[in-house]
């Protein structure tokens, strides 16, 4: 899979429980520059918690992670640094509520990059326009629709220059009229070269967009590999299921 | 009351003209540029009734022999038979002459002096207060004899000018006929108290802002403390806020005003202090006003801390994890993402904090700072009166009233704001911010606050 392109992200035998649960158990997964990683699973299997992982929203129990070389698992390790080049997208968007979707995009800029006002400003507006929202620059989030607010979550995400984006159901929380132009932003961002994982339930978005599928149940991986393998020939009776199920 | 600067003062400008015309006839003999006998009569604004009545009274020449009877006759209708003995006082500039024996009739006052003669040419200053108010204006002449008893003549007239009152003070004077009224709702009295209760207020104020502001970044402190993920910092804070809030005010006010005299350091404190612990404002020494702040402050603190700790976890903990995945530290999302959010959100209970806050300074009453309640406790304790008591429930609800309707106001736009929608009030309808100590509660956990 990594054939000759560089390791951006490298999980080595991560375990994460909470309390007595274990939601992973040892899982070991490496993510080349420019590759599109789709995630897929039952609730419950440790999906999201594995994204969570790698930008340290959730603190791993067990295993290592590398993002770009630098283990985040080590408590040394700076890890705001790190999240300035992890950007992550939220089901339930996490938008600002008392800033402008400009100001949403600005924040982080302006406190993290130490950027200007009028450079934080410049970018913003043209990360707004990559999601197709430079008219929605000067109004709340409570004005703006689910997908919207989505969409000014990835402009946000995107403003901060990120090398790998997260996204974490971003989908789930939509009307199904307003999924697909998220998911129109994301095929977009994957066009261009960005790094991305992804935990969704979109067959159709794992099918066109993922470079490799992952199945994962009860906090390990089950089954990888290219889309056409895992969706049409898939070898394990756990993945014939789900995907049975889904269907 | 409006209408007491335009006749009032003519006719006290008219009183001492008349005095001092009357002053010329009856004192011929006097040297010119010596103070001439006269009477001055103060008025209660608001009822137009005497307040007192200041009678220059020179003792005339020639020897006499004890006693003496100095005897003033007042008009029937001042009813000088009602006047108490406390209410009439004799001096003298120089302190010669022994006070006299005060009598009251319905005639007049009577003033003996049997244990000796004043020396003709002595200016007695005669003030009488509880003096009956004619009840309608006129000039009403007080006339005054002098000499050994049984002998005495004619020594003086005074005129006291009477103005005719006014719709007003009629009907205020009509109250103070009333005893239910005159014992709860005496204009007079209140009138009377008024400056004494506006210092109160003052120091209720200030007392209020200090303590409030300084509690605002102790609650914060104790807030963060209490949601902190470690047990040393997190049991200390939730004992300090469970002994506060679980203790009454007047026993922590008790211990600490008093107390804290007794802890090492405090006087040697004090000392070093100087001047900044002898300065008074107001009736309130400094000392007073240093171990009120601390005991308001901390007390207000506790309550402030579960605001602010309810506030910050009502905000949904995506919104911090939103700002921290962007690579923004725990200080920088609290102050740019959380805080924003949660001054919004605690805003109208934080006000109801501050005027619960000012309701409590009555407290302070039981250590004797002259806040509102002390001055009207005091006022009524001598005025046998509970006036003054109402006049200070008039003056907390001044501050009350206004800031609770714009609690709820705000509150109704603060939904709006956040909701989009309008008209739908959470909880506490209508000036229920009045009513008793918010028990700010959330059940969001303190593990989802813990987050790094």
């Amino acid at each position: 899979m990594t054939l000759g392109r560089e390791t951006i992200v490298s999980i080595r035998g991560l375990q994460k429980s909470f309390d007595d649960l274990e939601v992973l158990r040892g899982v070991d997964l490496d993510v080349a520059k420019g590759e599109v990683v789709v995630i897929l699973g039952p609730s419950g299997s440790g999906k999201s918690t594995l994204l969570r992982c790698v930008n340290r929203l959730e603190e791993a129990t067990g295993g290592q992670i590398f993002v770009e070389g630098v283990e985040i698992t080590d408590h040394k390790t700076d890890i705001n640094k790190v999240r300035e080049r992890v950007g992550m997208v939220f089901q339930s968007f996490n938008l600002f509520p008392h800033l402008t979707a400009l100001g949403n995009v600005m924040l982080a800029q302006r406190k993290v990059h130490g950027r200007s006002r009028r450079e934080a400003e410049r970018i913003a507006r043209e990360r707004l326009e990559r999601v197709g929202l430079s008219e929605k620059a000067d109004v709340f989030p409570i004005q703006l629709s689910g997908g919207q607010q989505q969409r000014v979550a990835i402009a946000r995400a995107l403003a901060m220059d990120p090398h790998v984006m997260l996204f974490d159901e971003v989908t789930s929380a939509l009307d199904p009229e307003l999924v697909r132009e998220v998911l129109e932003v994301m095929k977009s961002l994957a066009k261009g070269g960005m790094t991305m994982m992804v935990v969704t339930h979109e067959m159709g978005f794992a099918r066109d967009v993922a470079d490799r599928v992952i199945f994962m149940d009860e906090g390990i991986i089950v089954e990888q590999g290219s889309p056409e393998e895992v969706f049409d020939h898939p070898r394990s009776e756990r993945t014939k299921d789900f995907l049975g199920h889904i269907r | 009351m409006v209408e007491y600067g335009s006749t009032q003062r003519p006719r006290r400008f008219l009183l001492a003209a008349a005095a001092f015309l009357l002053s010329c006839v009856l004192a011929p003999g006097a040297a010119l540029g010596a103070e001439a006998p006269s009477a001055q009569t103060t008025f209660i604004p608001v009822t137009g009734t005497i307040d007192t009545l200041d009678i220059r009274f020179e003792v005339p020449p020639g020897e006499l022999e004890v006693p003496v009877t100095l005897f003033l006759e007042f008009p029937a209708e001042m009813r000088p038979d009602r006047l108490r003995g406390t209410g009439v006082r004799v001096s003298d500039e120089e302190d010669r002459v022994r006070p006299p024996a005060v009598s009251a009739a319905e005639d007049g006052v009577t003033f003996r002096f049997s244990a000796s003669v004043p020396p003709p040419g002595t200016m007695l200053n005669i003030r009488i207060s509880g003096l009956e108010t004619p009840a309608e204006g006129g000039s009403y002449p007080v006339v005054a004899y002098y000499g050994e008893e049984d002998a005495v003549e004619r020594a003086g007239e005074f005129v006291i000018p009477v103005p005719d009152p006014n719709l007003l003070q009629r009907a205020f004077r009509a109250m103070e006929e009333v005893p239910f009224l005159r014992q709860f709702l005496s204009p007079s009295i209140i009138w009377g108290a008024l400056p004494l209760l506006w210092d109160g207020f003052q120091v209720a104020v200030a007392i209020l802002l200090v303590s409030y502001f300084a509690g605002i970044p102790l609650g914060l402190g104790v807030a963060f403390m209490k949601m902190s993920r470690l047990r040393v910092v997190r049991v200390p804070a939730t004992i300090y806020v469970d002994v506060i809030r679980g203790t009454p005010l007047l026993v922590q006010l008790l211990l600490v005003f008093f107390g804290i005299t007794f802890v090492p350091g405090w006087s040697a404190l004090m000392d070093a202090l100087g001047p900044l612990a002898t300065w008074q404002w107001h009736n309130v020494d400094a000392t007073q006003f240093y171990r009120v702040f601390i005991v308001l402050s901390i007390s207000s603190s506790a309550y402030m801390a579960e605001i602010f700790r309810a506030g910050i976890q009502s905000i949904h903990k995506g919104q911090l994890e939103a700002a921290r995945s962007l690579g923004m530290t725990w200080v920088q999302s609290m102050a740019f993402v959380i805080i924003p959010q949660t001054v919004r959100r605690i805003l109208p209970t934080m006000m109801s904090e501050f005027i619960l806050l000012f309701k409590d300074t009555s407290i302070l009453f039981a250590v004797g700072v002259f806040e509102i309640t002390m001055q009207a406790r005091t006022i009524q304790a001598a005025e046998f009166n509970m006036s003054p008591m109402i006049a200070a429930a008039g003056f907390y609800l001044m501050l009350t009233v206004p800031l609770g309707r714009f609690v709820a106001n705000l509150e109704e736009r603060l939904s709006v704001a956040e909701t989009g929608r309008g008209g739908k009030k959470r909880g506490r309808p209508g000036g229920g911010v009045l009513v008793g100590k918010p028990v700010a509660e959330s059940t969001v956990s303190t593990r989802e606050v813990g987050l790094r």
